[in-house]
């Protein structure tokens, strides 16, 4: 054991510079690993924080009547005796002004106490948490909304009225937390304190008020647990329970998405690295399979020797890990300022105690198991080779060696699981790599035959790097692979966030993204709302009529008989309101697509129908919906708008980018066919700033009470900085997997150069000029460069638009411009790396081949 | 006539650490066209240094190299390059043949690095010379030992160069075998009139040229009968 | 990420986030007919029946119960079964109601449904701009302006009395009561004082949302309907 301990470390200190490259190579790979393994579970800590943060606690029960004492008593008994809850009513109600301006808002009256995550930040005293010490739950005082000083009339200090009673306001609210279930209010709110509710007199009989139950629960518990226990209690149809994950923002599953994204591409930074190594290991084998002959020869069990190698991979990992985890600590505050934004405060960046572990484990394992080929061979080492002429250590592979690929397979599919949460995007990720690295070895395996057909003939510099290249396919297909791999990577991460860039309409315009939604504009308000926002300044976009339909019949069928297939829930009553949900849509008719549309299958509807015709009416259908009802082209529905039964015919099958904000219909009509029909318009603000929106919202309620205003701006903006920010972490990922391509064809040019030495040397005795030699090391590995770039580009291409398909539904678009940039300098790159490898031994004096060995 | 190689007090060291061995000291050797001579040394005695020098792989401290009466030291490494490609036929103790091209291939690189497309027809015509018609094609890895070495040969021979540096070209083969080898050589040789310096420690083989020299305490001395190993 | 999310349908919130879905119901409208008009009208039966024409919000399009169990069909069914051997006549309930609608949507719709000439027609509109806190002011001008239209065309015409949950304040909640009176004496014209007497604020007659009626519900609607319009039309 001691004997190969030592000879490991003898190993080590005699090997020096393959010992270096070994570690560096690995250091590399995991870097990306440990950062975004650390930055990961700092992530997911801060997003369990700020949906607590959003919903105020960790559970909820909300209903719009009390809880029952037979309920409260239940609940009681299944939560843990630290538990602590408070009590939340909301409700709409007509709040007036001190001068009689009245207005619609949510009153949020509050137990002391709330929220129980985040806090209130209010505009003249700051932050505040909402605790007993608190103003407000100790007089009738009100938070308010800043917009609704104006539509109130009412200032600081001034009274409103809510139910009987007056409140003071005693401050203004510019971001509240707690009770966040919908990303947009359809009225500003007001905070009281609930000790004041009842003076209000408002909760009478056949209030609609709901009454919030909010629940923290002491460390330790578990939540899921008591969540599924309070449901089954809490049996009534008018009680939900909510955990703060349900109630969670759309922010956080996003937030998910790029963690469980980062760390699928860090995990590729890892495989190229280690693979990378596990080449250098082997070449490094190769070498000292003649030693270890001897030693077999004089008397060392073979298990001595795999065990030395063994020693020696551990301490090689080991040391690896250090610099890995330096220079990852360094590295995380870079990261967490790339995903600043995302969420409200900043993420604490640590490098945990379980990310080092897994630094030292997975940089030995990985050792291990990638050299499991190479010391097999070991294992199988006949010492009778030291006899032979000539003896060519190394031969062939056979074929079972292929089996000793598989641990690493596994190893590498079971860290790509644990690092993603999702079991489907891990096997996604992990049958994509695979399919590509398997694919990029044939096809390398090919393109190296075809290489060598190809310049067959040609002059020497040009012929010699196709037959190094053809001839010595492991160096080749490995550098090949792992070029490829880097290269698909890197043209990936960018085609997902242009995708996503075209789904969302980042790259158009700012102004395209609508700031207010506006609805429930009727016929006759038309002319008088789009002359007044003219006048303001801010016209109004995208004006578009908004007809109500109801489905009578799918293709000859009631549609009371049609069969559902989304079977949602087991509940009737779910059931019956779902079916009464999709029995009615909002239609309007257009004979163009907007920008956020894309006719899938058919043709556009024909521009105005013609009444003489005896065709039906001719309609657009989005695609998910048509799915829904089983409708495909050239299938007819009726419809029934405004009591008048229309029969129409699908035309085509459209795509709508739901991120687009822009206004979107399930179905379109052809135009000539409803213009008379009952309809309200809908329309976007979208040039606003936000100083300039109360103002305009203002003006609006006034003008026009009826109309409603939705503000999804912050919902919009959000997404689209975290879609930034995303793809800004996921292509550092990328980069890191192409320095890890790269260092990789690093070893491989150099291990090249160097067991081919003499014939480089050779050839200058023979008269090559250093120009000659130095054009065939750049020709052999930019035509590696270049083929791996367009194999890797290609790849990309494919598995950008699968994985379009499944995860962001079918929004694939490739920009081609990307692409020829990233081969380019693959090409390049691979070139000066290959010859800075090989420059030790090009620049190496013939004269050496005539000294005697 | 002038001479085809003549060295002129040639001196190199090499240093080792802080001490510095003199390897050649003051040489003079002359080789007159077409003859044929062999080099006798002990292992370490200088016998690589000579055949770097000669090759124009490496430059005197002192003294001079003359090849058809050129000085090497003046001349570029461009113009040293084209020089052996074009006057110079090497063989080697371990054939170095080019892995990765075919016999026919390796013995026409010489013609290649002179910028000659036309390689082929005289590597075949060569490789006939040297009794390999049969096996043009095959990779070095396909080649026994001797083979190998017929090969080397044909490529030190393809470009019709003057002088023939061979560096104990049969040490690496069987005893027939190598006779084959040197039959073939020195047939070679004699036919075309080239000059060949065999360096060698096999007195049998020396005893064949026309002229033996024997290295030592860097320099070259003649050796008659009398001098025995 | 098919915007297919359940947005919470409450009789005041038919708002939605952007690609949406709406709510409907089958209406009985007995006529497959293909529109043969460059805008098509509503249909004109050939039968000689009596055409009552409901215009209101959820609570007539019946949110949450099947077509059958909504109170419109449910007063058809009564009609035809206990009106209808009195007054000789068949009854046909046009269900006119769409959840979310207001009174400012009513006046364009009304004057569309109109053209096809119902004989009568019961405006139960008002509920949601109640529960969006619209001005009553505003309320009554509209539903004015429907009053008139029937008018103008001929149509007799009975109003509902809506009332709004008391959370929303007392004053709001009387003058918008009071308004449906006083609109119906301006208008002579019959009124039930409550539409959703007996039911509203009643957990046993409303779904879980304690806004909508179950189908338990939408009976005594039917009832309190019926009754106010057998006094009417007799």
């Amino acid at each position: 054991m001691s004997f190969a301990f030592r000879n490991a470390w003898r190993e080590i200190r005699n090997n020096r510079s393959f010992c270096l490259f070994y570690v560096v190579n690995l250091a590399l790979g995991l870097v990306g690993f440990l950062t975004v393994d650390s930055f990961k579970s700092s992530l997911d800590e801060k997003v369990r924080e700020e949906s607590k943060l959003l919903l105020g606690a960790d559970l909820a029960i909300r209903a719009r009547r009390d809880l029952t004492p037979e309920e409260l008593q239940g609940v009681k008994r299944l939560l843990p005796t630290e538990a602590e809850t408070v009590e939340v009513v909301d409700f709409f109600s007509m709040t007036a002004g001190p001068k009689g301006k009245s207005r619609l808002v949510k009153v949020i009256a509050m137990d002391p106490g709330f929220p129980f995550y985040g806090s209130f930040r209010l505009k003249l005293e700051g932050m505040a948490n909402g605790g007993e010490e608190m103003l407000l739950h100790k007089r009738k005082l009100a938070w308010i909304y800043p917009e609704l000083e104006s539509q109130l009339g009412a200032g600081l200090g001034e009274e409103i009225k809510i139910g009987k009673t007056g409140f003071r306001i005693s401050d203004f609210v510019i971001k509240d937390s707690g009770l966040q279930f919908q990303a947009a209010e359809m009225a500003p709110k007001v905070f009281i304190g609930k000790a004041f509710l009842d003076e209000t007199n408002l909760l009478q009989v056949g209030n609609t008020a709901f009454r919030n139950l909010l629940i923290r629960l002491p460390p330790g518990s578990d939540q899921a647990e008591i969540e599924k226990a309070l449901s089954l209690k809490l049996s009534s149809p008018e009680v939900r329970v909510y955990t703060h994950q349900k109630a969670g923002h759309r922010a956080g599953r996003l937030l998910r998405y790029l963690s469980d994204f980062l760390s699928l591409v860090s995990l590729v930074a890892l495989f190229l690295a280690t693979l990378g190594s596990g080449y250098l290991f082997h070449s490094f084998l190769i070498k000292r399979t003649i030693d270890v002959a001897i030693l077999v020869s004089l008397g060392a069990s073979r298990s001595k020797a795999t065990l030395t190698y063994l020693f020696q991979l551990t301490l090689l990992g080991s040391m690896a890990a250090l610099p890995a985890l330096v220079a990852a600590f360094l590295f995380l505050p870079v990261l967490s300022v790339a995903v600043e934004g995302i969420v409200t405060d900043e993420i604490k960046v640590f490098l945990g105690w379980k990310s080092v572990g897994l630094a030292f484990l997975v940089a030995i394992f990985a050792g291990w198991i990638i050299a499991l080929p190479s010391l097999r061979k070991l294992s199988r080492l006949n010492p009778l080779a030291l006899f032979q002429e000539a003896s060519q250590p190394g031969s062939q592979p056979g074929g079972k060696a292929f089996l000793f690929f598989i641990p690493a397979i596994v190893a590498f599919w079971g860290l790509t699981v644990l690092q993603s949460d999702s079991w489907k995007l891990a096997n996604l990720f992990f049958i994509a790599l695979l399919v590509s690295a398997g694919v990029l070895f044939i096809l390398g395996l090919l393109g190296l035959k075809v290489i060598n057909r190809a310049f067959g003939k040609s002059r020497l510099p040009l012929r010699l790097a196709a037959r190094s290249l053809a001839r010595n396919p492991s160096s080749s297909t490995t550098g090949f692979v792992a070029l490829g791999i880097g290269v698909l990577l890197l043209s990936l991460i960018p085609q997902f966030q242009y995708s996503l860039e075209q789904e969302i309409g980042l790259n158009q315009s700012e102004s395209k993204l609508p700031k207010l939604f506006l609805f429930d504009i009727q016929e006759n308000q038309v002319d008088r709302l789009v002359n007044l926002l003219e006048e303001k300044g801010k016209p109004l976009s995208n004006l578009t009529p908004w007809v109500r339909g109801k489905l009578l019949k799918v293709k000859g069928v009631d549609y009371e008989k049609v069969v559902d297939s989304n079977r949602e829930s087991t509940d009737p009553d779910e059931q019956r309101r779902n079916r009464f949900r999709r029995r009615g849509f909002n239609l309007s008719y257009r004979d163009r697509l907007l920008d956020s549309e894309e006719i899938l299958r058919g043709r556009m509807v024909v521009s105005e129908y013609d009444p003489n015709s005896t065709r039906p009416v001719e309609i657009s259908v989005e695609q998910k919906y048509a799915e829904s009802l089983d409708l495909d082209l050239g299938d007819q529905i009726e419809i029934e708008i405004g009591g008048v039964s229309i029969l129409s015919e699908v035309v085509n099958l459209r795509r709508v980018r739901w991120t687009s904000f822009q206004p979107n219909f399930f179905v379109q009509m052809q135009p000539g066919v409803i213009e008379k029909a009952p309809k309200t318009f809908i329309g976007t603000l979208n040039k606003i700033d936000s100083g300039e929106k109360e103002a305009i919202q203002d003006a609006l309620v006034s003008e026009f009470p009826t109309i409603s205003i939705l503000d999804v701006e912050r919902t919009g903006q959000t997404i689209l900085s975290i879609v930034r920010q995303m793809t800004w972490a996921l292509q550092v990922m990328a980069g890191l997997s192409i320095l890890a391509g790269l260092t990789i064809l690093f070893s491989v040019s150099r291990e090249k150069a160097h067991k081919l030495r003499w014939e480089l040397n050779l050839q200058k005795v023979l008269g090559a000029s250093f120009t000659d030699l130095r054009n065939q090391v750049r020709i052999e590995f930019g035509l590696l460069g270049l083929f791996a770039s367009l194999v890797g580009t290609s790849l990309s291409a494919l598995v950008s638009f699968v994985f379009a398909e499944i995860i962001f539904d079918r929004v694939w678009s490739y920009h081609w411009g990307l692409p020829c940039a990233i081969t380019l300098a693959v090409v390049i790159l691979s070139v000066l790396t290959a010859e800075f490898a090989a420059k030790k031994v090009l620049k190496m004096k013939p004269a050496y081949l005539l000294r005697e060995n | 006539m002038n001479p085809l190689l003549r060295l002129k007090q040639i001196s190199k060291s090499f240093h080792q650490g802080t001490q510095r061995i003199e390897v050649l000291n003051r040489l003079d050797l002359t080789v007159q066209q077409g003859e044929i001579i062999s080099i006798l040394g002990q292992s370490g005695s200088g016998k690589s240094t000579l055949l770097s020098l000669l090759a124009g792989l490496d430059h005197p401290e002192s003294g001079t190299v003359e090849v058809n009466g050129e000085d090497l030291a003046k001349l570029s490494q461009d113009q040293l390059s084209k020089f052996r490609s074009q006057n110079l036929g090497i063989v080697f103790q371990q054939y170095h043949l080019m892995s990765n091209l075919t016999a026919v291939e390796n013995v026409g690189v010489p013609l290649e690095l002179q910028g000659s497309r036309n390689f082929a027809e005289p590597a075949r015509m060569a490789l006939k010379q040297v009794g390999l018609s049969n096996r043009l094609a095959h990779f070095p890895s396909q080649l026994s030992g001797g083979e190998c070495q017929r090969v080397a040969l044909a490529r030190a021979m393809v470009s019709e160069p003057d002088l023939i540096l061979a560096d104990e070209p049969s040490g690496n083969l069987d005893q027939k075998t190598g006779r084959e080898i040197m039959d073939l050589l020195f047939g070679l040789c004699r036919k075309r009139e080239q000059s060949l310096i065999l360096v060698t420690h096999n007195l049998e083989l020396a005893k064949s040229c026309d002229r033996t020299l024997l290295l030592a305490d860097g320099r070259l001395k003649p050796m008659d009968s009398n001098d025995q190993d | 990420m098919t915007n297919r999310t359940s947005t919470s349908f409450r009789i005041s919130l038919s708002f939605f986030m952007i690609g949406f879905l709406g709510l409907a119901n089958s209406c009985t409208d007995p006529g497959v007919e293909k529109s043969g008009h460059e805008n098509p009208k509503p249909t004109e039966d050939a039968d000689p029946s009596f055409r009552i024409l409901i215009l209101g919000d959820s609570l007539t399009e019946g949110f949450g119960v099947s077509a059958e169990e909504a109170y419109p069909s449910l007063l058809e069914e009564k009609l035809n079964a206990e009106l209808s051997p009195r007054t000789k006549l068949r009854y046909k309930v046009v269900n006119g109601g769409i959840s979310g609608a207001t009174t400012s949507g009513g006046v364009s719709r009304v004057e569309w449904f109109l053209k096809a000439k119902p004989d009568y027609l019961l405006l139960a509109l008002g509920g949601n701009d109640g529960l969006r806190g619209i001005p009553v002011k505003e309320i009554k001008k509209n539903i004015d302006r429907i009053l008139h239209a029937a008018r103008k065309n001929q149509i007799p015409t009975m109003l509902a009395g809506m009332k709004i949950p008391p959370n929303y304040g007392e004053d709001y909640a009387h003058s918008f009561s009071q308004a449906f009176a006083q609109l119906a004496k301006d208008h002579q014209i019959p009124f039930i004082p409550f539409l959703l007497k007996g039911v509203g604020g009643n957990p046993e007659m409303n779904l879980p949302d304690r806004i909508h009626p179950n189908p338990l519900g939408h009976q005594a609607l039917c009832q309190t309907v019926y009754e106010s319009l057998v006094s009417a039309l007799d």
